[in-house]
């Protein structure tokens, strides 16, 4: 099992277009994949576990993966998290 | 003698509905929990399937037959919920739970919905709450597809149905609209709710937040229903009953069909003078193609509605698509589009993470767009890039200083010299007008007059503004008059500072689509009026059978008046005359 932590920086959090990115991503990978969030652990294949972490900016998660792939969707979990989720940036 | 009662609630869809109430009650009692035996899991799972499959197929239903109704972009609104429905995840663990806990579909998915909630439930954050909502619906569908009662019923209400209820999700009021109900009230919800959205794109009259509404009315109560005030008449009397029914405009369409019955378009008073009269839109319909067809071009276009309905900042290319569309639509009638008025009463988190403690005094309107530069530079590439067919104009919203005005005026200039320079085309020669909807801009419509190529007034935020006056709050709401002196007289400036610099002065907010207000507008000197679609026909026959001469006298002597009371006797005076002059134009809808 592969374990990381990474911290929501988009303005607007985990709400639902960002949720759905999360959750396909996810779905690329033959592994398990789950977010842990205050102890709180949520399959990350799942729209309404995603929702359920309620995560608004600065929130700090942790992505687990197990399986075949672990590795590849460890790294591609963490990018998609702190990618912003092409939310433009209003003071740029 | 019945009573006549007052409901105050938040206005969601501006309209006017008269009729006879339904009460529509929405069970969210909890779902049975009924134990079961180990060889009936299967039969609850595949129950379970079944009830997810229907509700999957109704969602993709209702979010074709709402792309029907209310045109393309309000389709958005079911993805989120036809993504929630669809969680093959959520599903498995539903199914693994009944195995484990020996318990019936309803009871478990039920439960595993409540604790998957539990977090958005304390959430403040709007986008949050938003997602609670989405939620919430898709579970109500799937449980009422368990439990057998999931086709939604279609058959027609009567005519003139009013549907009060506790709350209202998107779907349903798609639901009644389609059913024939010409306005909504709901105890619950805001003005920001998908509800909301949804009505206003139907142009179905809507108060939301009327507390304990459905406790209130019961069915076949007499019910006038203002969207536009938040106000809900029940039991109205025999006069307050006349007075709406000049205003009724729940069925926009029919009478959009109506302007075609006109001699003339836009209108022209019995001694001669012209008056333009354009529509306020918010969102791409059906209408669009009617009102084009009528020659009716867009005095407002509140293009904040394009934000409203995705959940971050549209990018150029979609707000590039949605603009020109809109352009190509109405061409060659005019599309005057006013840049994001958001702030205040609008979504703005994502500019504004801290709420403010005076929104209304706050970042909103052009400060917002003048604050967030990069964001208005996108807007304004795609309006420019639209206006190739050179009927469009851009107006922008909320000025108090003409410093805004000039800045914003600058920043036009940098996007064309870049779009100069990346070879796109747009209008040369695009009007950018100035929207007078603060005392303080009012007092200086010379200097605005000066450097915009037209003005036009918002009578609504002047109104508050002007009176310091919240309307949405009960207890002063009162002192919200639209004929009270201290606004007539501001429009007066405005209107005369245009007419001195020669540029056209129109009239856009709810004031012009007031039937009594109208021969007092143009007496003043208003050029034209823009108006939600369902006042048109109206406004355009009180038009041509009023003199200009009449209309002048009124507002000559109007202006004069020292209280309230005198301008509204005014008013009502000449508009009584008026009704018995033009008895078809107020008779031909009861």
């Amino acid at each position: 099992m592969k374990t990381g932590s990474v911290t929501i920086t988009n303005r607007l959090g985990l709400h639902a277009r960002p949720s759905a990115m999360v959750v396909q991503q996810a779905n690329k990978f033959e592994s398990e994949v789950w977010i842990e969030r205050d102890g709180l652990k949520i399959n990350a294949k799942s729209i309404m576990g995603i929702m359920m972490l309620a995560a608004e900016q600065g929130a700090e998660l942790v992505v687990m993966t197990e399986g075949t792939d672990e590795e590849q969707a460890l790294k591609a979990m963490q990018e998609i998290l702190v990618s912003g989720f092409g939310e433009s940036n209003p003071s740029s | 003698m019945v009573k006549s009662t007052q409901i105050q609630g938040v206005p969601a869809s501006g309209g006017v509905a008269l009729g006879e109430a339904r009460v529509v009650f929405t069970l969210d009692s909890m779902a049975p929990e009924r134990p079961i035996l180990p060889e009936e899991i299967e039969r609850e799972c595949q129950r379970i399937d079944r009830a997810v499959e229907k509700a999957v197929l109704e969602l993709k239903e209702i979010r074709e037959r709402a792309g029907k109704h209310a045109g393309g972009p309000v389709t958005k609104i079911f993805d989120a919920q036809l993504m929630i429905a669809g969680d093959a995840e959520f599903l498995k663990s539903v199914k693994k739970e009944i195995a484990k806990r020996l318990q019936c579909a309803e009871g478990v998915y039920s439960s595993l919905v409540a604790d998957n909630t539990s977090s958005l439930r304390k959430s403040k954050d709007s986008y949050m709450r938003q997602m609670l909502t989405d939620i919430e619906a898709v579970s109500k569908k799937v449980l009422s597809h368990l439990t057998g009662n999931g086709d939604s019923p279609n058959h027609p209400f009567p005519p003139n149905t009013i549907i009060v209820a506790k709350k209202i999700s998107p779907a349903e009021a798609l639901n009644f609209y389609e059913r024939g109900a010409v306005g909504v009230v709901s105890a619950e919800g805001s003005a920001h709710a998908h509800m909301a959205l949804i009505a206003r794109a139907l142009y179905l009259p809507a108060v939301v937040g009327a507390d304990r509404v459905q406790n209130k009315i019961r069915n076949g109560d007499r019910l006038i229903v203002d969207g536009g005030l938040g106000k809900v008449f029940l039991k109205p009397d025999a006069a307050l009953w006349e007075s709406y029914q000049s205003k009724q405009g729940g069925d926009s369409l029919e009478s959009i069909k109506s302007l075609s019955g006109l001699d003339k378009f836009p209108p022209v008073t019995t001694d001669g003078h012209t008056v333009e009269l354009a529509a306020n839109i918010e969102l791409p319909g059906p209408r669009d193609a009617e009102l084009a067809q009528r020659n009716v071009g867009v005095g407002l276009y509140r293009t904040e509605f394009i934000y409203l309905q995705s959940s971050s900042f549209p990018d150029e290319a979609a707000q590039f698509e949605y603009y020109d569309s809109i352009a190509e639509q109405y061409a060659p009638q005019k599309v005057v589009m006013r840049t994001f008025d958001l702030g205040s009463d609008k979504y703005v988190e994502e500019l504004q993470p801290s709420p403010e403690s005076n929104p209304a005094l706050g970042f909103r309107g052009i400060r917002t767009s003048l604050g967030t530069p990069a964001l208005f530079k996108t807007q304004l590439r795609a309006i420019l890039r639209a206006s190739t067919r050179k009927n469009v104009k851009i107006m922008l919203p909320l000025l108090s200083d003409i410093g805004e005005f000039n800045r914003a005026r600058r920043i036009i200039k940098r996007v064309m010299v870049e779009l100069r320079r990346e070879r796109l085309e747009f209008d040369t020669d695009i009007e950018v007008g100035a929207m007078i909807e603060t005392p303080s801009a009012a007092l200086t419509a010379d200097c605005f007059a000066r450097n915009a190529a037209f003005l036009s007034v918002g009578t609504n935020d002047l109104l508050q503004y002007t009176m310091a006056v919240d309307r949405d709050n009960i207890r002063v709401a009162d002192l919200y008059k639209m004929f009270h002196p201290a606004q007539l007289k501001l429009i007066q400036a405005t209107i005369d500072a245009a007419n001195q610099h020669n540029i056209p002065v129109t009239v856009c907010g709810e004031m012009a689509g007031d039937m009594s207000a109208i021969p007092l507008l143009i007496g003043m000197g208003a050029t034209g009026l823009s108006m939600g679609p369902a006042n048109l026909y109206r406004a355009a026959s009180i038009i041509s059978g009023l003199s200009m001469a009449e209309a002048k006298a009124l507002a000559a002597e109007t202006l004069k008046a020292q209280t309230v009371k005198e301008t509204e006797n005014l008013v009502e005076v000449f508009h009584n005359k008026l009704k018995s002059r033009l008895t078809g134009v107020f008779s031909e809808r009861t």
